[in-house]
């Protein structure tokens, strides 16, 4: 007999309390209380609350059980939805801290929940990120001012609705979605940059945020393997130095049999001969012909270099020459770009607009793009 | 006073109505076949065991045995379930529009004069439908400003393979068929453009589209080289926006060496407007049942016109319809054709219908047929983009050609009603619209184009119910959420579409997948 499933939810309580009172975020204690000193209510526990509610409405939590963390973390969620629980981990303090969020988030790992919801922005995703790592299959209640990472579902209904596919069936794609998350003092600053902290493990229809039941027919796990065995095609006598990402880390899986997620991996002749290696690896390695670069955007954002691949720098391109850069993406992860353009910022602007023009993306076996590719700092 | 009907008080007919496997009764019957007459029987005698081995099934066909009542009860309720083409389905089936079908029609192609030819006839028996055969080319030649067009393929899809085949089939008789080995297309056109050349071997470079919707001329370029074949695209796109570079495009992938075809199996808005001969292009097909009038039938038996350039026209599949000055005769000496790509002539009853509905047009009645489908399609798209939630991306504020591709990513972003909720809840006002194809480069798509055939009331009363979808999703989203309410069927679970695994075509494949001890199985079972 199967055990009983379980679904964790883990509320970040202050999440979002920055867009109202104009904050542009929510991270750090002083724009915490800045926030309520201005008067906004946390809107959180109220957004996991509507998830949980569709969820028990529509049988989506018969058999199952709920873990929840305590207080404003979950436990109140739970009460506005009706919905019985187990509260796991302690009381808190009345103003909740990451750590407070990592602490709960790990004791849901512990439990082995078979979904965990989270509701908050990036800088709640990062702080699961940083507690449950790449491996437990999580989804993220739209909450924050910043959702920028396709972990969230676009919706508290529509997460609701991934839930109860995710848990009702098994055997429903999973796959690994970007932890993105903007660098909070510096956008204060009027600057925008991103960083690219991780990766979660979601239901795949999370990543097109399209609110979908299923993947689509053409599921974007199947044009990763597409794309893999393109690259296999040509593999023979070949150096590949494959950037981060899932579907990279499909080709990884495809050349070498495996490799790293979050890592810069150096593959030759089927054999990954450099894992997570940094730029000065790489130099030491690249022979003076014959190697590619294998890079593929962030999903949502576009980045193809300069986000989570630094290692690939100014340096490593010229070594390998500009012409030697192969972009790889599904048709789902161009689309899931809105039509905005492939983007580059090496930290060298004139090589980020030398790069600049149409590239061809390989989407599949026989299959190509034509795509828009600008440097970042134009916009 | 006239009645008008009111679509919220609309309700579809619902019964309990089995598969017909599931009616199955051993021993049950409809009708009792006779005996034979033993005089007969002695005369004649054992009929089967006449035929010869390779003929007969060793067991018999697994078909349920179910009376007449039943027949004829499951069928006329299955009927009562259907959304019904020709009534409501129409305006939201957009780039696969199912357009008027003119019920006069059915009365030709019943007809004995061609419903009992048969493709085997002396061609001297079959003068008249050769000749009609002969005339729609003629009229379809008129139309695009190609050269020569075959009705064989059996669908649009058909009739694209049909073109990526005769695009090979240029390139292998001037050498080049290996080298050029590349198809070109974009992002919004029909699927098909990418996937038959990639059925017919070819490797497919598809270009995505700038905020003007359509792909820019540098786009085009970074994908020709001395590998490309050709460009496969429609235009306009399913955006409803026309790309006006168009022939700049066909010029710059002649000079790089490739043909050019143009997907027209739409072109409802522009039928009298442009030519495909005009803006350059060597091939192009239109869909009978997309622009002239045929019924769709759901995936067939419809008709794919492909047509093509004198310079091609060669490559044809054979037999063609041609005419010597005093009869007409079928044409098999084609040694550089790509083949048959279906058997006989195509669909002739379609090729009757289409024939009627531009003889019954004419060449005005075409242009207007046309003109009226884009001012129908603006019409709506000012009414729709009059709801909040809903934006039509790309070329904003300007017009579209005969359908639009609406997205209602705002409402779904404020009220967590995507699409496919939408779409379940319109059923329950009865009417029917289509999304996307996948990805969705679109976010909550719905495409919609409401042809030429209909009233301003009618499109006044579609408009009318996206307003209270929208309206719906943000007062009662549990109503939309969990519709359809008025419908035989209810939500259902698409994730098996997915799976070659649990998806299930047909009755027996259901029951290899699902009868043998796995746990999603029926009770009945």
């Amino acid at each position: 007999m199967s055990r009983v499933k379980r679904l964790g939810l883990i509320v970040n309580p202050l999440a979002g309390i920055g867009g109202p009172a104009g904050l542009k975020g929510s991270d750090g204690e002083d724009v915490q209380a800045l926030a309520l000193e201005r008067g906004v209510r946390p809107m959180s526990a109220e957004r996991a609350a509507q998830t949980l509610a569709a969820l028990k409405q529509n049988n989506g939590l018969e058999g199952l059980q709920v873990l929840v963390g305590p207080g404003d973390m979950g436990a109140t969620s739970a009460t506005l939805a009706k919905v019985e629980v187990e509260v796991v981990g302690t009381p808190t303090p009345a103003r909740t801290s990451a750590d407070d969020t990592k602490r709960v988030a790990r004791k849901m790992k512990e439990r082995g929940v078979d979904l965990l919801l989270f509701a908050g922005g990036d800088g709640t995703a990062r702080d699961i990120f940083d507690a449950v790592g790449p491996d437990v299959p999580v989804l993220g209640i739209p909450s924050g001012v910043k959702i920028q990472s396709p972990v969230f579902a676009l919706h508290p209904l529509i997460a609701a609705r991934i839930a109860a596919g995710h848990l009702r069936e098994k055997g429903r794609p999973l796959t690994h979605a970007e932890v993105i998350d903007l660098d909070e003092s510096s956008l204060r600053n009027g600057e925008v940059t991103t960083c690219l902290y991780g990766y979660l493990l979601v239901p795949e229809a999370t990543s097109g945020r399209q609110g979908r039941k299923s993947g689509t027919p053409a599921s974007d796990t199947r044009a990763q393997h597409e794309i893999a065995a393109r690259i296999a095609d040509i593999a023979d006598n070949h150096l590949f130095l494959i950037g981060p990402g899932s579907t990279t880390l499909v080709v990884k899986e495809a050349l070498a049999g495996g490799g790293t997620l979050l890592g810069v991996d150096v593959i030759e002749n089927g054999r990954l001969i450099l894992a997570d290696a940094s730029e000065q690896d790489l130099l030491t390695v690249l022979p003076e012909t014959g190697a590619h670069v294998i890079v593929s955007p962030i999903g949502g954002q576009g980045y193809v270099l300069g986000r989570g691949n630094q290692q690939i720098s100014r340096l490593v391109l010229e070594r390998i020459g500009y012409g030697n850069l192969m972009v790889i993406a599904t048709p789902g992860k161009l689309a899931s770009l809105g039509g905005r353009p492939l983007l580059v910022d090496t930290g060298d602007t004139t090589l980020d607009v030398r790069l600049s023009g149409f590239v061809r993306v390989i989407t599949g076996r026989y299959d190509e793009a034509i795509y828009p590719l600008r440097a970042a700092s134009f916009g | 006073m006239r009645h008008v009907s009111d679509p919220s008080r609309y309700h579809q007919a619902r019964w309990d109505e089995p598969l017909i496997f599931e009616l199955h009764e051993p021993g049950r019957r409809g009708i009792v076949v006779p005996q034979i007459d033993p005089d007969i029987q002695g005369i004649v005698g054992d009929v089967v065991e006449a035929l010869p081995d390779h003929l007969r099934r060793s067991t018999p066909p697994n078909l349920p045995e179910i009376s007449q009542v039943e027949v004829l009860r499951h069928f006329l309720r299955l009927s009562q379930q259907n959304l019904a083409g020709g009534l409501v389905a129409d305006m939201g089936m957009a780039t696969s529009t199912v357009k008027y079908n003119p019920i006069v029609h059915e009365a030709l192609v019943r007809s004995p004069e061609l419903a009992a030819l048969h493709p085997y006839q002396d061609e001297r028996t079959t003068q008249g439908i050769l000749e009609i055969i002969y005339r729609l080319e003629t009229l379809l030649c008129a139309i695009s400003g190609m050269d020569r067009f075959t009705f064989q393929p059996r669908a649009g899809s058909a009739a694209i393979y049909t073109n990526a085949a005769i695009i090979r089939a240029y390139h292998e008789s001037r050498g080049e068929g290996e080298k050029r080995n590349e198809i070109i297309t974009t992002v919004f056109s029909h699927p098909s453009d990418a996937a038959c050349p990639a059925t017919a071997g070819f490797r497919v470079i598809t270009l995505y589209p700038e905020e003007t919707g359509y792909p820019s001329v540098d786009a085009l370029k970074t994908a020709l080289s001395e590998r490309t074949a050709g460009l496969m695209i429609t235009n306009p796109d399913d955006t409803g926006i026309f790309n006006p570079r168009v022939a700049e495009f066909v010029r710059l992938v002649h000079e790089a060496g490739g043909l050019c075809a143009y997907d027209q199996a739409n072109a409802n808005g522009l039928i009298g407007i442009t030519r495909a001969a005009e803006a350059g292009f060597d091939l192009c097909h239109f869909n009978l049942h997309k622009t002239f009038s045929t019924p769709h039938a759901s995936g067939g038996p419809a008709t794919g016109a492909a047509g093509v350039k004198a310079e091609l026209a060669r490559f044809l599949p054979t037999p063609t319809v041609e005419f010597d000055g005093r009869r007409f005769y079928l044409d098999y000496e084609r040694p550089d054709s790509i083949g048959k790509v279906g058997a006989f002539h195509g669909v002739v009853p379609n090729v009757l219908r289409a024939y009627a509905w531009i003889m019954s047009l004419g060449a005005e009645g075409l242009r207007e047929a046309a003109q009226v489908a884009v001012l129908n399609n603006n019409y709506l798209l000012t009414k729709l983009l009059d709801i909040p939630g809903v934006t039509a991306p790309f070329a904003e504020g300007e017009h579209r050609i005969e359908q639009v591709r609406y997205s209602w990513q705002q409402l779904a972003e404020e009220t967590g009603i995507g699409v496919d909720d939408l779409a379940r809840r319109a059923a329950d006002y009865g009417i029917h619209f289509f999304l996307s194809h996948h990805p969705f480069v679109v976010p909550n798509p719905a495409t919609v184009e409401p042809t030429e055939s209909y009233t301003q009331a009618d499109l006044d009363t579609h408009a009318a119910i996206w307003a209270r979808l929208a309206e719906e999703a943000r007062t009662d989203p549990d109503i939309v959420r969990t519709a359809p309410h008025k419908t035989p069927i209810h939500a259902i679970d698409e994730s098996v579409f997915d799976d070659p695994d649990r998806w299930a075509t047909s009755w027996r494949a259901y029951l290899r997948k699902y009868a043998e001890g796995s746990d999603g199985l029926p009770a009945f079972l």
